[in-house]
């Protein structure tokens, strides 16, 4: 085949992909294989399961490219939420393998987040590791332990020994103080809702 | 929607774009969601801002796409394939002998491909229900200004009936608009294009079409559009309406 999908935009791609296009798939794959593995690896902590899940959700948008909204944001984005949600439903299933976790993790609570050698774009990279760095040590060890630990927002209380409701606010504050940091380098497109809630 | 709801389910919202919510919460949270839109437009953001944390620059490990490949080309009974795949199968052989047996394979081939294609233009529906009205507008404005676009006109030859189709180099392609009459209730204009001296389906186009997305493949030379049944048929079963030489 001599078309050019390797400049085709996510519209493109997914509108071929709904039209049973194998090549189309296998460009995002391409693009987005990377990213999606590492991400399961890293909640996983498992590679043999995180290709498992990486071949799952790329099959399941085989199947369901419809589950794809473009107005929403990038391949890249869903993808990466997809395998996460589906990460975490694989460790929360996993009871005996995630009582080990829970206690390996109060060990290793903070420090997990070697950012400057994982990222592939060098601005995205530069744009996370300066978001970061604007949140409060107490707001970074709960977005991780939550986030990469695959761990509710309960058992990162328990974890750090902290309230459940200082947690849940943490995790607020530090993902809008992020957001902002992000914004403000063009990294992250949605809109917040003003801070305080409403008047 | 009241100062409470937004302020309580502030908290649960950044927490459940991390997928760290608890079940018994999630469908509380899910459930407001489903009636306000500020708060699904903040779960977007936070979204994004959760996936550019994930966004690693390791590789994937060798082999996973070729397991990936292997499933898709062992699909279950139901699973459509490829448009070009299938047609490419629409003429059963034909035994001097066996009529009986031709007739039922006919039949089931027709049914199956029937089937698929309901199939396929629900999967496209589903993408373009997705896009919104106003999302393929915009991408059909984008692709009419888009310099390296080309225009194709499909003509009638025995009417004045015109129909307008952008299509950009990489293939992807949208109906514009025309001058057809609205189809009754029931039936649709459906899309052909012919491809390596075979006539391929590139989906329904409504029965008012406008701002309909598809795709050109190299092997296409000429589109033609026919009245069909709404759901489309494997196979045109009127005349064309109208025609026009496409090329990638």
């Amino acid at each position: 085949m001599n078309r050019d999908l390797a400049n085709a935009s996510d519209v493109t791609l997914a509108m071929a992909i709904s039209r049973w296009d194998q090549e189309a798939l296998a460009e995002v794959y391409r693009r987005n294989a990377g990213p999606v593995f590492g991400l399961a690896r890293r909640v996983l902590g498992d590679a043999a399961v995180a290709e498992e899940v990486v071949q799952e959700v790329f099959l399941r948008l085989w199947h369901e490219p419809g589950r794809y909204d473009p107005e929403r944001g990038s391949l890249r984005t869903f993808l990466l939420s997809q395998v996460h949600s589906r990460s975490v439903d694989m460790l929360r299933s996993d009871t005996a393998r995630r009582q080990r976790e829970v206690r390996d993790a109060r060990s290793t609570a903070s420090g997990q987040y070697d950012v400057e050698h994982e990222f592939l774009d060098i601005a995205v990279a530069e744009g996370v590791r300066d978001a970061m760095g604007v949140l409060q040590p107490g707001e970074r060890s709960a977005i991780e332990l939550a986030y990469f630990g695959g761990h509710t927002y309960r058992e990162v209380a328990s974890i750090l020994g902290e309230p459940e409701g200082t947690i849940k606010s943490r995790i607020r504050s530090g993902m809008r103080r992020m957001q902002s940091s992000l914004a403000a380098k063009g990294l992250a497109v949605g809109k917040m809702q003003p801070a305080e809630e409403n008047p | 929607m009241d100062t409470v709801d937004h302020t309580e389910f502030a908290e649960l919202l950044a927490v459940y774009s991390l997928d760290a919510l608890p079940p018994d919460e999630v469908s509380v949270l899910e459930s407001h969601l489903a009636d306000c839109p500020r708060c699904r437009a903040e779960l977007e953001s936070l979204r994004d801002v959760a996936a550019l944390l994930g966004n690693s620059g390791v590789s994937a490990p060798e082999g996973t796409w070729d397991r990936i490949a292997s499933e898709l080309g062992v699909a279950p009974a139901d699973q459509p394939v490829p448009v070009l795949a299938f047609q490419s199968r629409r003429r059963p052989p034909v035994w001097r002998n066996a009529a009986i047996a031709v007739a039922a394979a006919v039949l089931v081939v027709l049914g199956l491909l029937s089937y698929r294609m309901v199939n396929l233009d629900n999967r496209v529906g589903q993408l373009q229900a997705s896009l919104g009205e106003r999302g393929v507008g915009q991408l059909v404005n984008q692709a009419i200004e888009n310099p390296a676009s080309r225009n194709v006109e499909l003509t009638a030859k025995t009417s004045s009936a015109r129909a307008h189709v952008v299509v950009l180099p990489d293939g992807t392609a949208y109906w514009v608009d025309d001058d057809f009459a609205a189809l009754p209730a029931g039936h649709t204009y459906q899309l052909w294009a012919l491809a390596s001296g075979k006539v391929v389906s590139l989906g329904v186009l409504g029965p008012d079409p406008h701002d309909v997305p598809f795709r050109v493949e190299p092997a296409m030379t000429l589109l033609m559009v026919t009245a069909e049944p709404a759901g489309g048929t494997p196979v045109p079963t009127t005349p064309v309406v109208a025609q026009g030489a496409v090329s990638v």
